[in-house]
């Protein structure tokens, strides 16, 4: 077993690797493989050698225009100029590596670079078996020879490297129609023409083979499934990279099911809020699929399964509404927003169907919170009248704080955050939920008044013709001026309403905010969607900054760092924070469920500004 | 033979040892004393101190080094971060990197001592600036004067908060803190009657603690005579703890404890073996660092009487092993580790502190022992010398397997280890000069019965 | 000593340092895990007291149910169990619904309890009433030791040795086990007993452990067997978890894993003499039905399943749980359909040693003191019954005074 830092070695020396695949494949337009080495009659792709028992595949097409992209992407630039980045190559680990690689290029003959693009060049495939439980890699060499000179090498240097160590040959050679193929401990290995392959399984292995060298196409390949035909339609061509997963199959193999029955949420009621829906869709899609772009602005994930409304029981209706209708609101941004998310969710219905959705010991639970909840909402049901006075949706902010008229500043500055929802009957609920803020807070002084914690101060201030609870900490009496304040001090719990819109903050100035911006029309949410999240990557930032010198802090206790090993840890996670901009999720429903992700990168046309 | 103390001569004892034929200066010796006076000490500070004389090494121990103040400054620096969470929990680690990284270990270790001593826990406190102000009081005069210590604890506001002593009335005095001082902080049971408790408890009333701060209430404090230990008169609170002082079981009470936690863990020193400390103390006007010196300094401390006759308590095990090496690591993973050993810093089970000793040890803790150096071993956080155990090795010239093993016995065992358990490590070394091979080899000395004394 | 012992094995020399019990300064004898309780056959040793402490005060009234009584569904409108639902032990009194493992317990004769127990002046605090049922002393009095704890210090001499009790869970030490002169250890979980890392460590570190020491001194010698006894008993814990039957029968909740583990920890015949876990949670101010149904069910479940672990380990015979609250609940129930803290409540106590059944009068819901129930029994008398007659000990100096035992043990 690797220790971590083999672990770690391990990975740093995939990582350089890894580059150098990059840089190598970026040549490989230049010599496209031509196929004139194939044996057989027709032009063949990754999909038409495996078999259509394949359960999970993916593939990167044309891998030398990614990394030509890659490798001419700003952000290389950008991390390039990084001293963090310049240290990591200092490493002598990294120089180890280095070492090993140049003894590569002897061997092979030529630059690295060149090498790899030659031998991948034709793009690669990545696929699971469920047959036959194999994992196998399946690329194509643009030039053929270079392949086999890579394969001689490889096998050369480690019988070398064992000989020297005393240890007995690790390879085994065996033919297949006339196709060498080796094995070392788990793994298998051949070369058929431009194709190679690496497996774990041999059976997997011979099956490809077959597939290289027969006249005819099998009607059993992976190429000639419907679902992946449908599959590989939903994904799109546009994408540098994709995936497809045949659920239908993975649901019906034994162990699959206990798989995705193993994927449940029973006993965790968060994951359930979160991922509840998805996970229903999953237990009944045919398949779900995948792909991936880079661009010089942005990363685009993008995961798709069909969908249908008719599968989700009445149960986990709150996720995604009657007939999967259901739609967030648009997304609220404030100033120095870190985060917003919005959704649709019916919590209030999720709370009272939790005798269905969770195991007897998650509702145990939840009984007991409901109780406590109770005694803090003054004998108010939680569930009932307290969500249940909310519409189905769920929208949160979180932001940063600004600290700068504060009396009291404290020492960990934190976001504040607040949740907003929308109250079914205006009139009647504000003033209750007034009142049953106002308890909330007396109750909570009570306790900290107990364990002798700061109390807290009841306030009401008006904003306009909207009111506004406050409650804020009181800073203490013998305080010296100037003296950094307890994390307490980033918080003034304030209750506000905006028209139909209750809104709960962590502090006074974003429930105002709030109130505000929600008096104003939203613009309309741009496609109706499920879930959406934005998150602002330079705000975040910004507030790790603020907080530097105590993460600095936390990293020499709890990394056992000195102060300039942990000064400089900061500054590399803060110049590869530089490198982004924010990133968005959004579930969507239709006839499809559609997860986007798009990471949108810091590039130098958009430096960090304060909008 | 069982040990007794009655055959061991008082004089011989404490006159200072001198390096002889029989009882040389050497690595061993000086390992011996950096461990008792500290946490262990690393390669280079062992080979400099076996080139120095005792003297002078001890002179090291109590001097204030000149170049302490970029730690002072960086320790306040930690403490200000980890107080702002508002978490007493979060102080524990913070002591833990004190204690590795001090350039003031003898300080550290003596203020383990009086943390065990004025034994206060933050679980009822609940409050960090008041446990961390208790600390610093504790270590501003760990080597110093104990009647200043004893007064300032007297007015120590978690102190107060612990004994549920935050008020004290005229009309109903509060006899905690009043019992406590004499039975666990000064003299001892036996060398005082309730008669005295109650008395002494007059004396306490109207110190009370407001807004976390300690206030003398005059209309609450008891003006009235008070008989104490034999003597009458209108004493205040501090005149109380000064005539405790004066009481001659109070310098045996002192000495006793610290040959306990600096000398042997058993059988208790008995009153004539003591009275030559006790002597020093009084002298000394009750200050600590005389008495110190000269256990450190004494024939008896560096004899087969002392070594490897304490069990190493959780602190000392997990703080010792990385300071032995030079090494670093993640301070709360300390911190949790020698909680679950039985030694929460900052959290003592009881006002009477931890037993020590024996009560170290059970089936529960020793397989916790191992486990906890394991974790912490795997954690890629620990390192030795900044870097991997190879490298340390490699720079002292000490990777060669059986001088590793050797190099290792000689920086963490009290005793020389047996030959069987040396052939075994060797072999086991002989794996090869890997990183994890090396801290097997670590691993395996640290679980051994003889790594669990000090 | 250590010249001769070397020339006999590990186990011979194990068993003769057992056999002397000279070594007892200082923290006590070395740890007798193998001792396979060897003089089990004097009465009292080898019995195990099991404590299982319901914390927040839990709803007596709502748990032993006087169904019949017309004062009980005043007093409760809304949180009153129907009589229907309510599990009959006789015609007056009857269980939760919740509570089918404990009713087949008491079918099984295996089931007591005292139905109305508390103290003079009950204290309302949480706090101050469990460190009043811990240290069976008040606020006044300086509380350095639990009753337990003080039964440890008294038996020590007669050589409990390592591990006299375990308190298992993740909370704060109950005030009960602290003691003098020992210090019991709280275990999270079960894994603390085992050396991690697999069977290559565990063979090495026994070897390293048990190689032959030329000079071992008093200390050396206490670590190494104490070290030898800790190997064992891990290695005897692996082959617990790994062959022993009906720890499958357990419902999944954490006071279920607890009471697994206690009862694996018994079959592996440790020395302990007491284990303590805890249930939190009773606390119920408001929407009290739900949450109570859902404590009760985890308590008597994993009860249930407790005693069937422990008959088919066949260890049951050793054992005598207690289950107690700090206080009950008051008898009329609060707006929030909830209940405020009380005063007097039932103690349960199970295993094949009780005399089964009911210890007592149900409370008189007519002769309410401030709105409680008053105490019939003392709690320190349930205390003086275990000391006395289970664990063979005298009790009044441990409990600082003489009570009346309960007649809820079966006399042998």
């Amino acid at each position: 077993m690797m220790t971590r830092h083999e672990r770690r070695a391990a990975i740093r020396t995939l990582f350089v690797m890894g580059i150098g695949a990059i840089v190598a494949a970026a040549h490989a337009d230049r010599c496209r493989a031509s196929g004139a080495d194939d044996p057989g009659s027709f032009a063949r792709s990754a999909p038409d050698l495996l078999p259509d028992t394949v359960v999970l595949y993916a593939e990167i097409p044309s891998p030398a225009a990614l990394v030509a992209r890659a490798l001419n992407h700003p952000l290389r630039a950008r991390l390039e100029a990084s001293p963090d980045y310049q240290t990591a190559l200092a490493n002598p680990r990294l120089t180890a590596a280095r070492a090993a690689l140049t003894l590569f290029e002897i061997q092979v003959g030529g630059d690295w670079r060149e090498i790899l693009n030659a031998a991948v060049g034709g793009g690669i495939a990545v696929a699971v078996d469920g047959k036959t439980r194999g994992v196998v890699l399946v690329g194509r060499a643009s030039d053929p020879a270079v392949l086999k000179k890579v394969r001689n090498a490889v096998i050369r240097m480690a019988r070398q490297d064992a000989k020297q160590k005393g240890r007995p040959d690790p390879f085994q050679s065996t033919d297949y129609r006339g196709i060498e193929a080796h094995q070392a401990g788990n793994a298998r290995f051949a070369v058929a023409g431009s194709w190679f392959a690496v497996t774990n399984q041999s059976e997997l292995g011979k099956e490809i083979i077959d597939r290289v060298l027969d006249e005819e196409r099998h009607s059993s390949s992976l190429a000639m499934s419907t679902r992946f035909q449908e599959g590989r339609a939903l994904a799109g061509a546009e994408g540098d990279a994709w995936a497809f997963a045949d659920i239908e199959a993975i649901r019906s193999a034994g162990e699959g099911t206990k798989r995705l029955e193993a994927l449940n949420t029973q006993a965790n009621p968060a994951a359930e809020l979160i991922l509840g829906g998805v996970l229903a869709t999953l237990r009944k899609t045919p398949f779900a699929s995948g792909s991936f772009a880079l661009t010089d602005e942005r990363a685009q994930l993008r995961l798709l399964a069909p969908h249908d409304a008719s599968w989700i029981g009445e149960d986990r209706e709150f996720f995604f509404g009657p007939g999967s209708g259901g739609a967030a609101p648009a997304l609220i941004a404030v100033p120095n927003t870190i985060a917003s998310l919005s959704a649709y969710r019916d919590i209030s219905g999720m709370w009272l169907r939790a005798g269905d959705l969770f195991d007897q010991r998650t509702n145990d639970k939840l009984a007991e919170a409901d109780s406590n909840l109770a005694t803090l909402f003054s004998g108010r049901d939680f569930g009932e009248d307290i969500l249940g006075a909310l519409r189905p949706e769920l929208q949160i902010v979180v932001a940063r704080q600004d600290f700068t008229d504060r009396e009291v500043t404290p020492a960990i500055r934190l976001p504040a955050f607040a949740l907003v929802g929308e109250l079914k009957e205006p009139e009647t609920m504000q003033r209750e939920l007034r009142r049953i803020f106002q308890s909330l807070i007396g109750f909570l002084n009570v306790l900290s008044a107990m364990n002798g914690q700061p109390q807290m101060d009841l306030g009401e201030e008006t904003d306009g013709d909207r009111r506004i609870v406050t409650a804020s900490f009181l800073p203490e009496v013998d305080r010296k001026k100037g003296e950094e304040g307890k994390i307490q001090f980033n918080f003034a719990p304030s209750l506000a309403f905006s028209g139909n819109r209750v809104i709960l903050a962590s502090t006074t100035p974003l429930a105002k905010q709030l109130a505000e911006t929600l008096s104003r029309p939203l613009p309309p949410a741009s496609d109706p969607s499920n879930t959406v999240i934005r998150a602002d990557l330079r705000e975040l930032r910004a507030i790790l900054d603020e907080n530097r010198r105590q993460l600095i802090a936390q990293n020499m206790l709890e990394k056992g760092q000195t102060r300039e090993e942990a000064e400089k840890e900061m500054a590399g996670l803060f110049a590869l924070l530089d490198a982004f901009q924010s990133v968005d999720v959004r579930l969507a429903v239709g006839p499809q469920l559609t997860l986007d992700m798009n990471v949108t990168y810091q590039t130098d046309a958009a430096k960090p500004s304060n909008e | 033979m069982a040990f007794d103390w009655q055959t061991i001569d008082p004089e011989w004892s404490w006159s200072e040892y001198a390096p002889r034929g029989e009882a040389p200066w050497n690595a061993e010796r000086a390992s011996h004393l950096l461990r008792r006076a500290g946490f262990a000490a690393g390669p280079d500070t062992v080979r400099r101190a076996a080139e120095l004389s005792p003297k002078e090494v001890i002179d090291g121990l109590f001097a204030d080094p000149p170049d302490d103040e970029p730690f002072e400054r960086e320790s306040r620096d930690l403490s200000g971060a980890v107080l702002a969470t508002g978490d007493a929990k979060n102080l524990a680690p913070w002591w833990f990197h004190r204690m590795l990284h001090s350039p003031q270990p003898l300080r550290e270790k003596a203020t383990l001592f009086w943390h065990g001593h004025f034994a206060t826990s933050a679980d009822k406190v609940n409050d960090g600036q008041l446990m961390f102000e208790q600390n610093a009081l504790l270590r501003e005069h760990a080597l110093g004067d104990f009647t200043a210590m004893v007064q300032g604890i007297s007015r120590d506001p978690a102190m107060l908060i612990y004994l549920d002593s935050a008020t004290n009335r005229k009309s109903h005095p509060n006899e905690n803190y009043a019992r406590e001082v004499m039975e666990l902080f000064c003299l001892g049971e036996g060398n005082y009657t309730e008669q005295d408790v109650r008395q002494v408890a007059r004396c306490f009333t109207g110190w009370e603690v407001r807004r976390k701060k300690f206030r003398f209430n005059a209309y609450q404090f008891d003006s009235g005579e008070k008989t104490i230990l034999g003597e009458t008169a209108a004493f205040t609170g501090e005149d109380a703890v000064r005539r405790i002082l004066e009481e001659p079981a109070s310098p045996r009470f002192i000495a006793r404890k610290l040959v306990r936690f600096f000398v042997r863990d058993e059988p208790d020193a008995p009153d004539t073996l003591l009275e030559p400390l006790a002597e020093q103390l009084r002298n000394d006007n009750m200050r600590v660092g005389g008495a110190l010196r000269r256990i450190f300094a004494s024939r008896l401390f560096f004899s087969a009487h002392a070594a490897a006759q304490k069990v190493r308590s959780p602190v000392e095990l997990l703080v010792g092993l990385l300071r032995a090496l030079d090494g670093s690591a993640n301070v709360r993973v300390l911190a949790d580790a020698s909680d679950q050993l039985g030694q929460a810093v900052f959290r003592p089970p009881s006002v009477k502190g931890w037993d020590g000793g024996r009560a170290w040890i059970n089936s529960a803790t020793l397989l916790g022992r191992a486990n906890s150096v394991r974790r912490l071993l795997n954690d890629e956080n620990t390192r030795f010398g900044r870097g991997g155990l190879v490298e340390l090795a490699r720079r002292f010239d000490q990777s060669e397997p059986s001088r590793f093993v050797r190099w290792l016995a000689t920086l963490l065992l009290a005793v020389p280890l047996p030959s069987d358990v040396e052939r075994q490590l060797v072999r086991l070394a002989e794996r090869g000069e890997q990183e994890t091979n090396f801290r097997e080899v670590l691993y395996s000395m640290a679980t051994l019965p003889e790594f669990q004394l000090a | 000593m250590s010249g001769r012992c070397r020339m006999t094995t590990r186990r011979e020399f194990l068993q003769s340092a057992l056999a002397s019990s000279a070594v007892v300064s200082m923290g006590g004898a070395a740890p007798s895990l193998f001792g396979k309780l060897a003089s089990a056959e004097t009465r009292g040793d080898g019995r195990v007291l099991v404590v299982v402490q319901l914390t927040g005060g839990n709803d007596g009234l709502n748990t032993l149910i006087p169904f019949r009584d017309p004062e009980y569904r005043k007093a409760r409108p809304k949180l009153a169990i129907p009589s229907d639902r309510v599990l009959k032990i006789d015609e007056a009194l009857g269980f939760h619904p919740s509570l089918g493992g404990v009713a087949g317990l008491l079918e099984e004769g295996r089931f007591a309890v005292v139905p109305a127990v508390g103290y003079d002046g009950p204290n309302r605090s949480h706090f101050e009433s469990m460190d009043i049922w811990h240290t069976c002393m008040r606020k006044t009095a300086p509380r350095r030791d639990g009753w337990i704890g003080r039964y440890l210090d008294s038996a020590k001499a007669s050589g409990s040795g390592d591990l006299p009790a375990i308190h298992l869970g993740p909370e704060q030490q109950p005030l009960a086990l602290a003691a003098q002169t020992l210090r019991v250890p709280s275990i999270a979980s079960i894994d603390r007993f085992r050396l991690q890392d697999g069977d290559d460590t565990y063979d090495r570190v026994k070897q390293l452990v048990e190689s032959p020491r030329e000079s071992a001194t008093g200390l050396l010698d206490f670590v190494q067997s104490s070290a030898t006894s800790a190997l064992n008993a891990s290695r005897k814990l692996e082959e617990i978890a790994r062959n022993a039957p009906g720890a499958a029968g357990y419902p999944s909740t954490g006071l279920a894993e607890k009471l697994a583990t206690v009862a694996k920890l018994i079959g592996a015949e440790l020395p302990t003499r007491v284990y303590y876990v805890m249930l939190d949670g009773f606390d119920t101010h408001s929407q009290q039905a739900a949450a109570h149904a859902g404590l009760l069910d985890q308590w008597s479940g994993a009860i249930g399943a407790f005693f069937r672990h422990l008959s088919d380990l066949g260890h049951a015979d050793r054992v005598l749980l207690l289950s107690f609250s700090e206080f009950g609940r008051r008898v009329f129930e609060n707006a929030s359909e909830g209940t405020d803290h009380g005063a007097a409540a039932p103690v349960w106590l199970a295993g094949p040693a009780v005399s089964a059944g009911v210890h007592g009068e149900p409370p008189d819901l007519t002769k309410l003191v401030e709105g409680d129930i008053p105490h019939s029994v003392d709690f320190r008398q349930v205390y003086a019954t275990i000391l006395e007659r289970w664990l063979n000990t005298p009790s009044q100096e441990l409990l600082g005074g003489t009570f009346e035992p309960i007649d809820f043990l079966r006399r042998a």
